[in-house]
């Protein structure tokens, strides 16, 4: 009989910031339940949290493999972690003055979001099928719960119950491909799988098909085209500071899984195919997202769309991938995180009717009326439009050299081109702000300092990084080459 | 003998399944989901994985089709009311689902043809104490993340299904 293996300390050290986040949420609920009068605690209990996560992921983890082989840190995860975390601050400090103006303040929203933050942390670091699946559970259900929170709204039950609905088929069919995987590789390991396909053997149909319906389930969570269809309704029903940590965190820990995929069958015999459905796949979210998102009239339907078309920048990368992929794929999920947190965090802020359309022309003349808001918007939508001095423009400089040094030249064309398409869209909210008169009158906002805070930061990182690039990119390449 | 028992509980299961699909009634359709489980725990039995047709009749059997008639007799639907007949799209969808299906057992039946298999599982493998003890060892992680997620689905379960909160009808949105 085999000696049962225990996790050793430096296992457990490998999961601290989980274990951080998950004791956390549950502090918040007990004293949501026991001490009702304390239930705004919860707010800087979860900033808390989050930050001492932040600091342990950093400085606490170890490099290496741990749990047998069920995790894997690298510099990498620990960068994306940062965005995912960051994402989740911003989240939260944006949350208190909307859950207060909506009278829906509860400690149930703040533990189900560090949870989410615990299952997507884990997912970024899973190299086993299984805790790859699972992680995705955890941090769906509290999406699918988080979606549907504002309980009075219509909308958001709808958009909830369209994303809950879309996402238990997409649970299903991942699922059915780890079958398949497992039933033809006898191993859920992806280092064993990938020593497995490295030898040479004949890639079997069904090991194919396993894998590609791993591909679609991860293209669902980034919302990638043709499995886009829940993000606008989901987007537009949800509390918007939500929306600031779902259209980020959940596409920076997808694209890291479907990276693992992807290098598990690109080197392969098959690789042109996966690398041609790989850029049919950025093409088409591109052109889609870019083209929809131009004739769209609500600020938040239309960063859903813009939402879509970024992670078809994201995937150009991986249509050639190797190491030096994860250097414009790590900017450009950092740029992304900043910039569309930002933006959703400061639509949290400007429009008060919960559940109704948020017209871009509600806006109109506000950039004078709320200048420090006005500024941090214009910023982001400039940055989302990949405009110079900002971190946008890196992201997206990145992502085409690296398309032009691989010969990939006719992608680059076709992602400046969408590009283009995208920086009328953003001008446009800019040009509402700033060229247009007056049309509605504050009425009913809450622009607390949380709030501000959240903003601020956004748009400082976004500004401050896009103009200053050199350290940060010295981190990150760092980071990178400790990864191989 | 033991093909007489597997063909009984194969066509059991196979038309049960179609039974489920194709009745009107919703209450018979989850009765007969009960054979077709239950069928297919069976099969488990012959297959050596006794645990795993214990929790098939335990959860699916048990726990999760009570639930779906507690609901169907909650909202007493008697008889579907709506006859999804479908335009082209469907029947593309349904004309793609039966290709992909043909491919899978085609697939299947073909390595099977060649003799490419995995290894069986050996009853030993498959017993209770090796399972667990390859679910509290190795596998402790997943384990214990399975305990986070249905923390997390019961409270936003409970977020979901809560009263509405107590706001006078003018403050309605």
């Amino acid at each position: 009989m085999t000696p049962l293996t225990h996790p050793t300390g430096s296992d457990l050290m490998q999961l601290a910031p989980e274990l951080i986040l998950t004791g956390a949420g549950v502090l918040i609920l007990l004293v949501d339940a026991f001490l009702p009068g304390l239930k705004r605690l919860a707010t800087p209990l979860a900033l808390a949290a989050i930050a001492l996560a932040a600091v342990l992921a950093w400085f606490g983890v170890p490099v290496g493999v741990s749990f047998g082989g069920l995790l894997e840190s690298t510099g990498i995860t620990a960068i994306l972690g940062l965005a995912i975390l960051l994402a989740a601050f911003l989240c939260v400090l944006a949350s208190h003055g909307y859950l207060r103006r909506e009278e829906i303040f509860g400690g149930e929203y703040h533990a189900l979001l560090l949870w989410c933050t615990v299952g997507l942390l884990l997912m970024t670091r899973a190299t086993e099928l299984l805790t790859i699946f699972l992680s995705l559970e955890l941090l769906s259900v509290c999406l699918y719960s988080l979606a549907g929170y504002h309980r009075r709204l219509t909308v958001a039950t709808e958009g909830a119950l369209k994303y809950f609905l879309m996402g238990a088929f997409v649970s299903a069919f991942a699922l059915l491909g780890i079958v398949f995987v497992f039933g033809q590789a006898g191993t859920t390991r992806v280092a064993e799988l990938t020593a497995m396909l490295e030898s040479g053997v004949e890639i079997d149909p069904l090991l194919t098909l396993g894998i590609l319906a791993l591909v679609a389930a991860f293209g669902f969570k980034m919302s990638l085209v043709p499995f886009h269809a829940w993000s606008p309704d989901t987007y537009q029903g949800a509390p918007t500071p939500f929306v600031a940590f779902l259209s980020v965190a959940p596409k920076v820990a997808s694209a890291v899984v479907l990276i693992r995929l992807l290098s598990l069958v690109l080197p392969g015999p098959t690789g042109a195919r996966w690398s041609a459905l790989v850029a049919l796949l950025a093409v088409l979210a591109m052109v889609v997202g870019n083209l929809l998102a131009l004739v769209q009239q609500d600020i938040k339907r239309m960063l859903a769309y813009s939402g879509i078309a970024h992670m078809g920048y994201l995937l150009i990368p991986l249509v050639a991938l190797d190491e030096s992929s994860w250097w414009p794929v790590v900017v450009y999920l950092l740029a992304y995180t900043l910039m569309n947190a930002g933006a959703f965090v400061i639509i949290a802020l400007l429009y008060a009717r919960a559940g109704e359309q948020h017209l871009i022309s509600e806006l109109s003349g506000w950039g004078y009326r709320f200048p420090l808001l006005g500024i941090c918007l214009t910023i982001c939508m400039l940055s989302l439009g990949g405009i110079p001095p900002t971190l946008g423009f890196l992201g997206k400089y990145l992502v085409f050299t690296h398309a032009i040094e691989h010969d990939l030249l006719w992608l680059a064309v076709v992602g400046v081109g969408t590009a283009l398409i995208g920086v009328f869209y953003y001008l446009r909210v800019v040009y509402t702000l700033y060229m247009k008169a007056e049309v509605r009158a504050p009425e009913g906002l809450l622009i607390d300092s949380w709030g501000r805070v959240a903003a601020v930061i956004a748009t400082v990182g976004v500004l401050i990084l896009g103009m200053w690039p050199g350290r940060l990119l010295d981190w990150i390449g760092r980071a990178i080459a400790s990864s191989f | 003998m033991e093909i007489g028992v597997f063909l009984l509980f194969a066509l059991l299961a196979v038309t049960s399944a179609l039974v489920v699909v194709v009745h009107r009634n919703p209450v018979y359709s989850v009765m007969s989901l009960v054979v077709t489980l239950v069928s297919t725990a069976v099969l488990f039995v012959m297959l050596g994985a006794p645990f795993l047709a214990a929790l098939q009749v335990l959860v699916y059997t048990g726990a999760i089709l009570v639930l779906f008639l507690f609901v169907i007799m909650l909202l007493n639907i008697e008889r579907e009311t709506q006859r999804t007949n479908g335009g082209w799209f469907k029947k593309l969808a349904a004309l793609i689902s039966a290709a992909i299906f043909v491919a899978i057992v085609g697939s299947i039946s073909l390595q099977a043809y060649t003799g490419r298999f995995l290894e069986a599982l050996t009853p030993e493998s498959v017993a209770i104490e090796p399972l667990a003890r390859e679910l509290f060892s190795t596998y402790l992680l997943p384990f214990e993340i399975i305990g986070l997620l249905l923390l997390a689905a019961v409270v936003g379960a409970t977020v979901l299904a809560r009263k509405q909160d107590a706001v006078s009808p003018e403050k309605e949105r």
